[in-house]
């Protein structure tokens, strides 16, 4: 009746690879290669989640100084942190650096149903050959994630409506973080699996949607901005 | 939703998403279930043991 849970490491290796795929839909939807962001290493260097929101803090006000009079889109930015942040220790601390050369389907197969929608677009990290942690990855995210909430913000002037949307988008993805918390600290089964990794494959995609369309939409003094390139 | 991000494509991905959440609740659900038939399972062995 009862089934045997995945290890630790073998759940942080098949996570890996999961976010490896989510990854690799990102770049296939946007062309943009997320391990290149500037401000990847800048957050890599940071040792605490105090000093990653710090790093954050600075950019968001340089930004827009509408944003800090608007607590509910950075109310979701510390509690995001902390979840990222644990998430990328434990992934991080024991799987180590995974190659990206190890794509998803090769690690589970074409067919395996995780996958499906997938398969389109080959690994073009492969060609980086370079590796790709799960602290990486979350971090990632997480920069993603800032930079919708930021430029999302911006272009939200307008609509007062659009920017509740967003606030709500935020929740839907912060709530999915802190579950994705839980199932670092009890390994799920492998049919949960499947379900968190659709899950995280459909907020990077709501992530590459977002970034494409605010890419549009995006006003010439972004330029300045780095975050604003990816 | 569509002024700020345009499109519906963002629509129809946040509705995967709560798709996709509600059945990660059942399939939580589940598991909690099964685990909870195997506790039961094993304390009925110790109480027919004893």
């Amino acid at each position: 009746m009862s089934q045997v849970s995945p290890t630790r490491s073998t759940f942080s290796s098949t996570f890996q690879s999961v976010l490896n795929a989510a990854l690799e839909r990102y770049e296939d939807k946007t062309k943009y290669k997320l391990l290149t962001h500037p401000l990847a290493a800048q957050i890599q260097s940071c040792d605490s989640p105090a000093a990653i929101h710090g790093v954050l803090e600075g950019i968001v006000q340089r930004f827009d100084e509408r944003r800090r009079n608007d607590e509910r889109l950075t109310k979701w930015l510390d509690p995001t942190v902390e979840v990222l942040y644990s998430f990328s220790c434990a992934v991080g601390s024991v799987g180590g650096l995974v190659s990206v050369q190890m794509t998803a389907s090769q690690e589970r197969g074409p067919d395996h149903p995780s996958f499906l929608g997938l398969r389109a677009g080959q690994c073009n990290l492969c060609r980086d050959r370079r590796s790709l942690s799960g602290e990486d990855i979350s971090m990632i995210v997480l920069i993603r994630t800032v930079y919708i909430g930021v430029a999302g913000t911006k272009a939200a002037k307008e609509a007062d409506t659009s920017q509740d949307v967003l606030c709500n988008l935020f929740v839907r993805m912060e709530n999915f973080f802190r579950r994705l918390e839980s199932y670092t600290e009890v390994p799920p089964t492998p049919p949960m699996l499947d379900i968190i990794v659709k899950i995280m494959v459909e907020v990077l995609t709501i992530l590459a949607i977002a970034t494409i369309d605010l890419k549009r939409r995006r006003a010439s003094e972004w330029d300045s901005w780095p975050v604003c390139r990816y | 939703m569509r002024k700020l991000l345009g499109k519906h494509e963002i629509e129809d991905a946040l509705r995967r998403l709560d798709t996709l959440t509600q059945d990660e609740a059942r399939m939580a659900t589940l598991e909690v279930l099964k685990v909870a038939r195997s506790i039961d399972n094993k304390v009925q062995v110790v109480i027919e043991g004893s």
